[in-house]
């Protein structure tokens, strides 16, 4: 799969005079991975932005008549056991699906990026300490914490995210660890510090910036999985309550009615699958993008 | 004149920096003692890990602690100890006073900006220059150390630059603050032949232009003879001879720096076959009783094997840390082992 991956990677130019950022954006065009997973996350983005104007229903508006009705050319995806048009709650649900894995990525980079940086820069005894407390976060499944945590203090969107992303720290703190400890064993580093340039300066101005393209590449990966996670939550009625349009509240009322009204289940899941898998796709092709090795040259 | 030379630009007393290590205390360096006179250019020469490296990191306390330690001794910059320095205070001398250049071209640049703005960082950070002169100061430092279309070059990232131009880039940095002393660590072991010399010229050149102090620290015994006043050698983690050139190389007083002049290839004598110091250096977390040396002297006696020999004047300028160093039957050891090898 790798392999495949590589050969259809494309050549560089061999003339370096290009920015960097054209480049970027050279690479990110020849990549197909990249490119499908940034159109389903711009589709989703848009559907987030647009969900009053596109959707054919309001997502909370029942009609117990029109009870678990199947796909139709009046409700495409069909009805849940309410009446509600399940196309209209798929857009809506994008919204607290994208929207709470930002929140539970924004939590773990604030919290995550210094944390990484510190531990690496600082060394000895204070990185020992903080990774010790990051390997004990990381043996734990994240849910099972998750879990813990939503019964300390109740159910619901932004507890969930708030507990989700502070145990996702450590996997972005681990990989911004991982480039600090590389930067810092650099001669430039070096170099910086025998020209009299203080820690603080070194950190923001020469290590920071090398921090980005991994952190760009994690970020995607993790709300692929911080969508999963909070849709997990949201089945076992831990994360977002009805009757708010949610992929994972609908998958958990879909599976009680399976096997006579199979499409509420199979469409929300259909939507969290291909959204994860655009975020994925896009972090992959990100990576290879951004490999330093390969944007060097 | 005569106030700056009873006070040299740097003095090194007995510094012992050690490394914490599984094994015990690796005495990276152990009992150097060292001085540089305004305007000298001193040589420090040894083998791979004989602690040539860690001495002059040390004199930057660049010595990353830890697992690094300073155990004892002084190094005064100017008669004063930077040890006893606040890390702020240290923070002015590094890049300002005391200038350090690396071995590695290919690294000691961050890859992310170009080199003119990296240069000009430097100068910001120790003059008082706003962005427009930092600029000018920076072409002109370019084309003093002869980088051609100085003004292109600015806006260069490293990438796009030799190794040898990369070199260049890292002394004028070095040099945009005019320091009293110049660290050059390796300077051209990453290069090329005909860049090395290049660059060697460039230093010299630029060496009696400023009238700064140089430390040169190499395992080029070629490079010394050609940069270098006058050389310390060292091997495991102590300076075992010290003198001026001209004196080194005609009359070479540790049976060490005899085996190092008898390890040089000769163009001149193609017959002549390098011969090498047979054995390694000693492993430092444990090194031997006695002198160091004691294990690969093919003249070792008793007392070398349990008597610690002190680096001792033998003649004026030249000291050695061998104790038979200065006898008659030493001289003549020492000769017969250099003419073996031509």
């Amino acid at each position: 799969m790798e392999a495949d991956v590589a050969l259809t990677l494309p050549t560089l130019p061999e003339q370096t005079s290009h920015s960097s950022a054209s480049m970027f954006f050279w690479r990110l065009r020849h990549n197909p991975k990249a490119m499908i997973g940034l159109a389903i996350v711009l589709l989703l983005l848009l559907l987030i932005l647009l969900a009053p104007v596109i959707s054919p229903y309001d997502p909370n508006d029942g009609d117990l008549k029109q009870s678990l009705v199947p796909p139709s050319p009046a409700h495409l995806l069909g009805t849940d056991k309410n009446g509600r048009d399940i196309l209209s709650r798929l857009i809506f649900g994008a919204r607290s699906a994208v929207g709470g894995a930002l929140l539970v990525v924004l939590i773990s980079e604030v919290i995550g990026v210094p944390i990484g940086i510190w531990a690496a820069y600082r060394g000895g005894w204070v990185d020992e300490l903080i990774t010790r407390i990051w390997d004990m976060l990381l043996a734990f499944p994240p849910l099972l914490l998750a879990f813990a945590v939503v019964a300390a203090f109740g159910p619901g969107l932004e507890k969930s995210a708030i507990a989700l992303g502070i145990l996702y720290v450590p996997f972005i703190a681990r990989v911004v660890r991982g480039v600090t400890l590389v930067q810092k064993e650099l001669t430039y580093t070096e170099a910086a510090k025998a020209m009299g340039y203080p820690s603080s300066r070194i950190v923001f101005r020469h290590i920071l910036p090398n921090c980005v393209s991994p952190v760009i590449v994690v970020t995607t990966l993790d709300i692929a999985y911080a969508m999963l996670d909070l849709a997990a939550l949201s089945f076992l009625g831990l994360g977002v309550q009805p009757p708010t349009a949610d992929w994972g509240t609908m998958l958990s009322e879909g599976q009680l009615v399976l096997l006579t009204s199979p499409w509420l289940a199979v469409s929300a899941g259909f939507a969290i699958l291909v959204a994860v898998l655009g975020f994925n796709l896009l972090g992959d092709g990100l990576r290879d993008v951004l490999d330093p090795r390969q944007a060097q040259r | 004149m005569t106030d700056r030379q009873q006070h040299p630009v740097l003095a090194i007393e007995d510094l012992r920096i050690w490394f914490k290590t599984r094994a015990g205390d690796v005495k990276a360096v152990d009992g150097v003692t060292l001085t540089i006179a305004p305007g000298e250019v001193v040589g420090l020469v040894g083998e791979s890990g004989s602690g040539k490296s860690v001495t002059a990191r040390s004199i930057m306390r660049l010595v990353p602690a830890p697992p690094g330690r300073h155990v004892g001794g002084a190094v005064r910059f100017r008669g004063q100890d930077l040890y006893a320095l606040s890390e702020g205070e240290m923070q002015d001398l590094r890049g300002g006073r005391i200038a350090m250049i690396f071995q590695d071209p290919m690294t000691f640049l961050n890859p992310l900006y170009t080199v003119g703005d990296q240069v000009s960082e430097a100068i910001l950070r120790h003059q008082h220059a706003d962005r427009k002169k930092a600029r000018q100061q920076v072409i002109d430092l370019f084309r003093t150390v002869g980088i051609p279309n100085a003004e292109e070059r600015f806006d260069a990232y490293p990438h796009q630059l030799s190794g040898g131009l990369r070199q260049r880039v890292m002394i004028a940095m070095a040099l945009s603050s005019r320091p009293d002393l110049l660290i050059a660590d390796e300077p051209t072991t990453a290069l090329d032949v005909t860049i090395q010399a290049q660059i060697l010229v460039l230093l010299r050149q630029l060496q009696a232009e400023t009238g700064m102090s140089v430390l040169l620290i190499t395992h080029d015994l070629g490079v010394v003879a050609e940069m270098c006043d006058s050389v310390a050698v060292m091997y495991a983690g102590q300076i075992v001879e010290q003198a001026p050139v001209e004196i080194l190389f005609a009359n070479p007083a540790h049976p060490y720096t005899a085996g190092l002049m008898a390890a040089i290839p000769r163009a001149d004598d193609p017959n002549a076959a390098p011969l090498p110091i047979p054995g390694a250096p000693p492993d430092m977390a444990r090194p031997p009783a006695g002198c160091r040396f004691n294990p690969r002297c093919p003249w070792a006696q008793e007392i070398c094997r349990t008597d610690v020999p002190t680096l001792r004047d033998i003649a004026p300028n030249h000291r050695s840390a061998c104790h038979f160093a200065g006898s008659q039957v030493f001289d003549w050891a020492i000769l017969s082992a250099l003419e073996a090898g031509r």
